[in-house]
């Protein structure tokens, strides 16, 4: 019993010992589950933390490395034992390697500086910089290594820590060869320019914005006494500019602060007080970021130049005045010498008048002689210098140029009365209008060769022919004057030498002929004045042509005589024939075609004798005769054709006259002319003789019949009524006072304002403007009322001067209106037909 | 202290004592596991105690006694139990020095909560260990016993002396010299 309850508490015991073991087992084994669980969990975020380590290692490393790679300087990086982790191409290519930088992992650089040595200028210096820095473990950057071949390299060295503990170091070259070169060129050229602007004696400064002294150069203080030290910090307008001077430095200022140049010249205060002037190129100073930090100034010393300039002006002013005084000089000089002459010329003429004696008679004319050549001498004189001083001007007015030719011909035929010689003229009959140029000098050109010509002839002819070089339609219009003589002649080499003034051919030409030897200087003068241009030609002893070409402009205006009657000059002439002597060719083809224009049956004779032939077979209705023709003159022919019988000796004769004096006329007539047409005629004044001597009924049944005659609309018709009415004779003989008389007394205004001789310009202006009057011009003769009011009380020189250019315009309108008229009254009253009023 | 103890322990008493011994300390012992023991298990220090004062006072034998042939039987059994222990190892001396930094180590990795004696190892010439025991539990006589058992297996023979360091046998100095 005891044995079996022993036996089951043991067996109990074993039971609950089991169930035990179990229980602890599975306690055990549940513990070991969750542990396993847990140690899973760990691992599973120890996993995944260390692939996001990774990961971002990964990629932080092949950031690294890409920076690396990419980097424009070399790197090379070791670890602690100087193996290689990480290189660059540019690292390899730097220090030669052949190696590509992939392969130069885990490489040993312990022997790296020795191998590489010798690229560079001091190897072994290289070599233990090197070792100091490894020693040394502190960062050290940008120092400058030199290679052997020339070239910079720059190095930065970085030791690498983490905490306490040495991971490695990297190296960082660059080749900066460039940069310290272009660095080298730009300093030396910097240099060099600092020192060629210092030799070149041009003074530097340098001012802030403020305009204070930053770096006065050492050229710019010497140039003013100054040392730099007490230039520096100073404010340049205080120490250095003249007060007065300060707004022009104030603009610059502001110019430069807007980033501008300039150049301008100021005087500059020395130390020792006197000024310096100088000129300043002045230029903002622009750092790199575009603002302006100050301005530089480059001085140069001009004081020398200053001084002459002033100098200069001053020789300049007193020249100028001088001139002025010599020219009033002249000008009054003029009035004071011509004034006695002509008291002296005036009273030797007077003298002549009072019956001398043969004897006196004598010494008057030398005295006159004298005189007058003692006239012409300064008159010459004085208009060269007029014209040398440039106040000869070119007018423009619209003249009638074939009638100042003929006009100048007949005066000089006047002069030649009695000598041997011809005096020719011929027009081109191309020049059929008004022409615009100067009239006056003109004449004094033409009226200057002539008078040489006739000098310098004894006998033959002297003339002057009219050309028209230019196209039809060309403007302006040239004109070639040649006036010719049969003289002693210019020998070819002295042909420039008598343009000159003062000269002459030779000294026996000055004594023999006399003159000045300034009239040829003069006239090419006034010739080049007008654009023109003269030339001469000559053969010793067989004459001289001098040829002037002038541009004239051709106004519409036909000499206004002419149009109304050219129209007119329809002659109904049938079966009329005319005879024409005349010998010069120009002049019978002058006459041949007016004749045909007026459709009168006409025939030509060269000379007296041939005219007269032609007389003996024909019967002719009119003749023409020139006077002067070779081997049978005008004279003869008349007197041997009026003693023919039968045939012609009742035809009239008008004989072509050369000149209009009286001697000739009388000539004319008792040679037994019936009229003498003085040339150079109008076509009017011919047409007129015409109508006189042909058939003047059948010319009366054929001339348009004068109609109610009325003044030109512009005139003052109402005025004109009132005072003629319909006494048209009364009206025409007013008309050609007005002609003969105003124009004259008009010209004299001008030199009277030009004189400021305002009394006599009023008293002028009083005397004619009632003849304006007189012709319909009323408005003209307000004008002049003004003019002469504003001379009279308050003369103003520009007033004045404007106010006459305005009558002037009015003047020559004015007198071309009448013209016309007087034209178409004298036909009127011309015409048989008509009868006066009584 | 871990069950294999208390196991072991009963298994002796029974080998030598019969399973009415056995019965007889359980019953009489106080004992919050009522005797039932598992090798795995953790029971209080206490308990083997009571049991080993309980056989001690049934047999006569003193407890230090009791314990030290325990000692000398439970060798073999952990030599059995955990040979790898016995890899390698050519001594007792090496066996002994190799108790604190490897085999309690192991045993505490397999049972953290093993109370395991502390030991401090000092060779006093090559042939002269000392070691000085530690443990709470105051089982040198029991350490003493296993000690001897290990010579034995080695085939060494040794003198051991030991005093207390501390009076009631918590540290312990063992000099052991090897003849």
């Amino acid at each position: 019993m005891e044995a079996l309850e022993l036996l089951k508490r043991r067996v109990e015991r074993e039971v609950a010992a089991r169930k035990l073991a179990e229980a602890i087992m599975e306690q055990k084994a549940l513990e070991l589950y969750y542990a396993n669980q847990e140690l899973r969990n760990l691992n599973g975020s120890l996993e995944q933390a260390v692939a996001e380590r990774t990961h971002d290692f990964v990629a932080e490393q092949s950031r690294l490395r890409s920076l690396i790679t990419n980097l424009d300087s070399g790197v090379l990086l070791e670890d602690e034992h100087r193996k290689v982790i990480l290189a660059n191409q540019m690292f390899c290519d730097l220090f030669n390697i052949p190696v590509e930088p992939a392969l130069m992992r885990g490489m040993d650089c312990t022997a790296s500086a020795e191998v590489n040595k010798h690229l560079f200028a001091d190897p072994d210096q290289f070599v233990r910089r090197i070792d100091e820095l490894l020693e040394n473990m502190q960062l050290v950057t940008d120092e400058e290594l030199d290679l052997a071949d020339g070239r910079v390299y720059r190095r930065t060295y970085m030791p690498i820590f983490e905490g306490n503990d040495y991971l490695g170091h990297l190296w960082r070259y660059s080749d900066v060869t460039d940069e310290v070169q272009a660095h080298e060129t730009l300093r030396h050229s910097e240099d060099k320019y600092r020192r060629i602007i210092e030799n070149m004696e041009l003074g530097l400064m340098e001012v802030d914005n403020d305009g204070r002294i930053v770096l006065p150069y050492p050229r710019f203080c010497a140039m003013l006494g100054y040392d730099p030290e007490e230039l520096r910090g100073q404010m340049a307008t205080e120490i250095l500019l003249p007060p007065e001077y300060l707004p022009v430095l104030q603009q610059q200022a502001v110019d430069r602060l807007a980033g501008n140049a300039g150049v301008y010249e100021v005087p500059i205060i020395k130390k020792d007080g006197s000024l310096m002037w100088a000129m300043i190129s002045g230029a903002p100073i622009i750092n790199i970021h575009g603002t302006v930090t100050g301005s530089i100034g480059i001085h140069y010393d001009i004081t020398q130049q200053k001084t002459l300039y002033r100098e200069l002006e001053e020789s300049k002013k007193r020249a100028e005045e001088a001139q002025e005084a010599e020219k009033q000089f002249l000008a009054n000089m003029s009035h004071e010498i011509r004034t006695p002459l002509n008291a002296i010329i005036g009273m030797a003429h007077l003298l002549m008048d009072t019956d001398p004696s043969e004897e006196q008679k004598e010494y008057l004319s030398i005295l006159k002689n004298s005189a007058e050549m003692l006239r012409t001498l300064i008159s010459d004189v004085l208009d060269l210098s007029k014209i040398r001083a440039g106040k000869m001007e070119a007018q423009e007015k619209e003249f009638d140029l074939v009638a100042l030719v003929q006009t100048l011909a007949k005066s000089v035929q006047l002069r030649m009365e009695g000598k041997s010689v011809i005096v020719k003229s011929e027009i081109d009959p191309g020049i059929t209008h008004l022409v615009l140029g100067d009239d006056l000098l003109l004449n004094q050109i033409l009226l200057n060769l002539l008078g040489n010509a006739e000098k310098f002839t004894a006998k033959g002819e002297i003339g002057i022919r009219t050309k028209i070089l230019s196209e039809p339609h060309e403007t302006p219009m040239w004109i070639e004057f040649c006036v010719y003589d049969t003289g002693i002649g210019i020998p070819p080499e002295k042909h420039d030498l008598i343009f000159q003034t003062f000269r002459q051919v030779d000294g026996d030409t000055r004594r023999k002929f006399g003159g000045t030897g300034l009239g040829l200087a003069i006239t090419k003068q006034l010739v080049e004045l007008q654009g023109g241009s003269i030339r001469v030609e000559s053969t010793l002893g067989v004459g001289t042509q001098f040829y002037i070409n002038l541009p004239y402009l051709n106004t519409g205006v036909v000499a206004e005589q002419n149009t109304q009657i050219m129209e007119q000059m329809q002659l109904n002439s049938d079966g009329k024939r005319i005879l024409v002597a005349e010998d010069n060719a120009m002049n019978r083809k002058y006459i041949d075609t007016l004749l045909r224009k007026w459709n009168i049956e006409h025939f030509f004779a060269h000379n007296g004798r041939e005219a007269y032939e032609m007389c003996l077979e024909d019967h002719y209705d009119l003749v023409l005769m020139d006077i002067q023709m070779p081997e049978m003159d005008g004279y003869e022919a008349c007197q041997a054709i009026r003693e023919l019988p039968g045939l012609n000796n009742r035809t009239p004769i008008i004989a072509l006259t050369a000149s209009a004096m009286l001697s000739q006329r009388d000539k004319a007539f008792h040679a037994g002319m019936n009229d003498y047409l003085s040339k150079p005629f109008k076509p009017l004044q011919l047409f007129e003789k015409i109508c006189l001597y042909i058939d003047s009924n059948e010319i009366e049944t054929n001339m348009p019949t004068p109609q109610e005659f009325t003044f030109d609309k512009r005139l003052d018709t109402e005025l004109l009524e009132t005072m003629y009415g319909d006494d048209l004779d009364y009206a025409f003989e007013m008309f050609e006072a007005f002609r003969d008389n105003v124009p004259k007394e008009f010209k004299s205004i001008q030199p009277l304002l030009d004189g400021e001789k305002w009394l006599e310009v009023a008293r002028l202006l009083h005397k004619i403007k009632p003849s304006f009057g007189m012709v319909g011009l009323s408005e003209l003769e307000k004008a002049l009322e003004q003019m002469e009011q504003s001379a009279k009380n308050q003369p103003n020189k520009a007033n004045l001067h404007a106010m006459f250019m305005q009558v002037q315009n009015l003047f020559d309108v004015g007198t071309r209106i009448i013209d016309n008229e007087y034209s178409k009254l004298k036909i009127i009253i011309s015409n048989p037909s008509h009868t006066p009023p009584q | 202290m871990k069950g294999i103890v208390f196991t072991e322990f009963l298994n002796l008493v029974e080998a030598k004592f019969g399973y009415e011994m056995v019965d007889q300390i359980i019953t009489e012992s106080n004992l919050p596991s009522k005797g039932i023991y598992t090798n795995i298990g953790t029971y209080e220090h206490a308990e083997m105690v009571q049991l080993v004062t309980a056989l001690s006072n049934h047999t006569n034998i003193p407890v230090p006694d009791l314990l030290k042939i325990y000692g000398i039987h439970f060798f073999p059994i952990l030599g059995n139990g955990y040979s790898h222990f016995l890899t390698g190892v050519k001594s007792g001396f090496e066996l002994l020095e190799s108790i604190e930094h490897y085999i309690h180590v192991e045993v505490i990795k397999l049972y953290p909560d093993a109370e395991l004696p502390r030991f401090e190892n000092r060779r006093l010439t090559p042939n002269c260990l000392e070691m000085i025991y530690h443990s709470k539990r105051k089982m040198a006589d029991f350490a003493e016993g296993l000690m001897r058992s290990a010579f034995d297996h080695f085939g060494e023979k040794v003198e051991i002396e030991r005093e207390n360091l501390e009076a009631d046998g918590s540290s312990v100095r063992f000099i052991i010299t090897k003849i």
